[in-house]
């Protein structure tokens, strides 16, 4: 149960503020202070991987599925260099998911270095169990 | 310190994502991310139908927006309609007004960074948004229609913006990561400076002052337009303007400075106008047709935009350019209009007497006067302002090369311009005279307006300033010690021919017509409108499908005179074969054409060639007009330079050897089968140059001497082809683009192979909404 819970406030964490906020900075600031909450929470640096996984399932489903024919101008940038137009698409996923991991395991790494004590003083527990 | 290297390394990564392309651009990270970035960007057009919305109180309108874009308006009045075609104007083309605007206030750095800093370096001292908020308060005075026009127009383009969705932003602003503007109604002031620039802003005086005064008598007319050229757009008339004759203002005998930075003058040339009008006795149909097609720089978005007015004051129809609330090319249910640069010379250059002991002193009518210091301030995005300071004399910004001080004055930015006033009341003429009233208040760009009419008559006017000149006045340097207030031909001494014998006026930026009198000297050279003429003035009637051929057509008849040249001269080696090539060419000139190919080397060639002459003996810049240069060499086979003489006979030889050089060089030696496809590549580009968002054209064809003009990325912007009959009008029409300037919109380029290929679409001209078809869809407003 914990274990889902987890996931679910992670995918709410790291959605949510892609389809509200309109500002990157903002943005960036969102998902650093999730890292800094998952660090207390979860006591744990472990965060990237699943991090990665979850923004690569988003990331999917909004640039490829919801942003869909909206996106065929973009297509035509690389394919000005010959390089075939969905790789726009291949790169703004896989940017979204690493980006949106290093905020988050900054975040996270922040509460590990800062208060140290915290992270020791309970029990450790890892989100992917 | 394992934990700490993490954060420093996390923290790394996220101030990369920071990194702003260019300085100018959003950072990688928000373009890249979805709802900050490109992705979550929706099209603005079909994305909803019949959408009800509450304007300002006092405007009632309803909007049909077709399949290809084309908002049709149906205002309550004339504020309304013009409101309309405001929120249409940012609905499509915001980012590309705001650009227009921008450049012309001298403010682009503030969007795009130290990239246009030398454009806002120019504009800004010329204070023309100061003075377009003048011309304003103005209108309100004396014309309030106008004026209240402009209002409108500019309440239409901020509901729109204020309204606005997120999701609906225009990409360029997105990548930029700014919002629009909003529109200020003297900002619509700013086009016709904008277009001026374009068409008339001439910086080679000096190169023109040598022409005048270095080259020897056989080489006296090289740069001047044909006095005795047949189709002149108004023939058989010398045009005298009297008051012209009272000015007796010294000209400057030479400039005593070799050092002066010369300019080319390549890159106008290639813009430029056709129309034509026919009266109603030279058509298949008996009804008078309107054709026009004006030559701009190609871009994406394109300059024109297609809209439908509909209003209890005017119904009109054809093409504006967005920050304009009026039709600029088009027709009403009377009366049909369209226009190409006139080339007059707006233009002077002023050698000024510096004070030796004094440098900030100049000579002005018998005394030293001061310079007057201005401080400019540009705001530059992403950097500190950059602080220009100005020097100004009575005839404007000083410039300084050397030791030497010149002034540029360019009239159009001195005068300030009110041209706007024209075009409303072009919308509401319904015949020549009150044609030619609506241009009482018309004064730059200078341009050749061609009109026809729904009783058959046909006419041409050429409005605009002329500034006039001292006497014997041929172009180049004017002496800067004396001062006069300037003055103008009269508007009643414009020219103008109404219903020729001939049954048709024309124009192709040619030499306005026979005149004494100084009017410029940067007309196109004869092709185009010889090729023009030579069509029109067969003994035939005319159907709108020939108006499409001549339109489209490709032929360059220059080859004739150039290859009569050559025929007047023996074969010297066998070289000359090259020549007999083009014997059996008829002057088409498209991708698949090698005679094409060849002639264009051949022609450029010998232009070359013969710059390069004059440009080592005298020290002139310009590219002589081809016509006169051939003219030249038949008349002298020698001419006479001061260290070598030219003779003809063997300068065509190396022109020749040159042209086969370059053949083997560029095609190899079996050039034979070079074809003429990479030179009729067209490559449109983004106004922003985006790549990805430009298109590139194979096949477009065409040289500076067709009707179907494209040279490099100038060509023809869009065509117009109006049959006007007492009850209906019958319109084609065709944009080099598209209506939207969204790249995500699917009406962004969607006209470009029918411009391409030369077709049309036809308009709908109906009062009754009912009528219209494929509409796609439309806004109520009210």
């Amino acid at each position: 149960m914990g274990r889902i819970l987890s996931y679910i406030i992670l995918i709410i964490g790291l959605l949510l503020p892609q389809l509200l906020v309109t500002d990157y900075q903002l943005l960036v600031f969102f998902w650093v202070s999730l890292g800094v909450l998952v660090g207390f929470f979860f006591k744990s640096l472990k965060v990237f991987l699943p991090t990665f996984f979850i923004q690569l399932g988003l990331g999917l489903i909004l640039f490829g599925y919801v942003a869909g024919n909206s996106t065929a101008y973009l297509q035509q940038i690389p394919a000005e260099f010959n390089l075939p137009g969905f790789l726009i698409i291949g790169l703004a996923v896989l940017f979204n998911a690493l980006n949106a991991s290093i905020c988050i395991l900054a975040g996270a790494a922040f509460v590990a270095l800062f208060f140290p004590s915290h992270f020791r003083s309970r029990k450790y527990v890892n989100i992917y169990k | 310190m394992k934990r700490f290297f993490l954060l420093l390394l996390c923290s790394f990564w996220i101030l990369l994502t920071f990194y702003r392309p260019q300085g100018i651009f959003q950072s990688i990270g928000a373009l890249l991310t979805y709802n900050t970035g490109l992705f979550s960007l929706k099209p603005v057009d079909g994305y909803a139908e019949k959408i009800i919305l509450i304007p300002p109180d006092k405007y009632k309108l309803d909007i049909f927006i077709d399949s290809i874009g084309v908002p049709h308006i149906f205002g309550q009045d004339g504020n309304s309609a013009v409101f309309g075609l405001g929120y249409m104007h940012a609905r499509d083309r915001a980012f590309q007004m705001e650009v227009i605007s921008r450049l012309v206030e001298g403010s682009l750095s503030e969007i795009l960074g130290n990239l246009p800093l030398e454009s806002d370096k120019f504009w800004k001292p010329l204070e023309s948004e100061k003075k377009s908020r003048i011309i304003l308060d103005d209108l309100k005075e004396n014309h309030p229609e106008t004026f209240e026009h402009l209002i409108a127009y500019a309440e239409g383009v901020n509901f729109y913006l204020e309204n606005e969705a997120y999701k609906h932003q225009a990409p360029e602003y997105r990548m930029l990561g700014i919002s629009p503007r909003l529109w200020k109604p003297h900002y619509s002031l700013l086009l016709s400076s904008y277009m001026s620039y374009m068409l008339t802003y001439d910086n080679d005086q000096i190169s023109r002052h040598f022409i005048n005064t270095r080259l020897p008598e056989t080489l006296k007319g090289l740069f001047d337009a044909d006095t005795a050229f047949v189709y002149s757009i108004i023939p058989d008339t010398i045009f005298r303007f009297p008051s012209a004759e009272k000015i007796l203002l010294p000209t400057l005998e030479d400039i005593e400075a070799e050092d002066i930075l010369l300019e080319d003058d390549m890159y106008k040339k290639s813009l430029g106008s056709n129309n034509w009008a026919l009266a109603g006795r030279k058509s298949t149909s008996g009804k008078s047709i309107l054709c026009n097609d004006t030559h701009l720089n190609v871009t994406l978005p394109g300059p024109w935009y297609e809209a439908h007015l509909v209003a209890p004051e005017f119904h009109v129809y054809g093409l504006g350019i967005p920050c304009s609330p009026y039709i600029i090319s088009g027709h009403n249910e009377s009366i049909a209009w369209g226009m190409t640069n006139a080339y007059w010379d707006v233009t002077d250059k002023y050698l000024l007497k510096v004070n030796p002991q004094n440098k900030n002193q100049y000579w002005l009518n018998d005394h030293w006067v001061d310079f007057e210091d201005k401080e400019f301030t540009i705001n530059v995005r992403g950097e500190e302002p950059y602080e220009q300071y100005v020097k100004f004399s009575v005839f404007g910004v000083v410039e300084f090369r050397g030791e030497t001080a010149f002034v540029t004055k360019w009239y159009p930015a001195e005068e300030g311009n009110a041209s706007v006033i024209t075009f409303n009341f072009l919308a509401k003429a319904k015949n020549w005279d009150d044609f030619k009233a609506a241009f009482r208040h018309y004064s730059y760009p200078a341009q050749n307006f061609a009109f026809a009419d729904n009783n058959g008559n046909a006419g041409l006017l050429i409005a605009g300033n002329l500034p006039l000149r001292p006497q014997n006045f041929k172009g180049g340097v004017q002496d800067g010690t004396i001062y006069t207030k300037a003055a103008f031909v009269p508007f009643e001494s414009l020219p103008k021919i109404y219903n020729p014998e001939r049954a048709y006026v024309s124009s192709a930026n040619q030499k306005s017509g026979r005149t004494e009198y100084y009017s410029g000297y940067s007309f196109a050279d004869i092709y185009r409108a010889s090729r023009i003429n030579e069509v029109l003035s067969e003994d035939k009637l005319f159907s709108v499908e020939d108006m499409k051929n001549l339109q489209g057509d490709r032929t360059d008849i220059s080859y004739k005179e150039l290859l009569g040249l050559f025929n007047k001269y023996e074969q010297i080696n066998d070289d000359w074969d090259l020549i007999k090539q083009l014997k059996g060419w008829n002057g088409n000139v498209n991708a698949e054409s090698h005679e094409a190919l060849l002639y264009h080397n051949l022609s450029s060639g010998i232009r070359n060639n013969f710059k390069n002459f004059i440009k080592s003996n005298y020290g002139i810049t310009n590219n002589p007009p081809l016509s006169r240069l051939i003219q030249i060499l038949i008349e002298n086979e020698k001419l006479i330079f001061p260290d070598t003489i030219l003779n003809t006979h063997s300068f065509l030889d190396m022109v020749i050897k040159d042209l086969k050089n370059k053949m083997v060089q560029e095609y190899g030696e079996n050039f034979i089968e070079a074809k003429y496809a990479p030179l009729a590549l067209f490559k449109v580009q983004h106004l922003l140059k985006i790549p990805g968002w430009g298109k590139s054209l194979t096949d477009v064809g065409g040289n500076a001497y067709t009707p179907n003009v494209h040279v490099q990325q100038s060509g023809v912007s869009m065509r117009t082809i109006i049959e006007l009959g007492s009850n209906e009008v019958n319109a084609l029409m065709v944009i080099a683009g598209g209506q939207s300037g969204r790249p995500n919109s699917s009406n962004f380029c969607n006209q470009l192979e029918d411009w391409k290929n030369v077709r049309y679409h036809q308009t709908q001209f109906s009062k009754d909404p009912s009528k219209l078809k494929n509409i796609h869809s439309s806004f109520k407003m009210n």
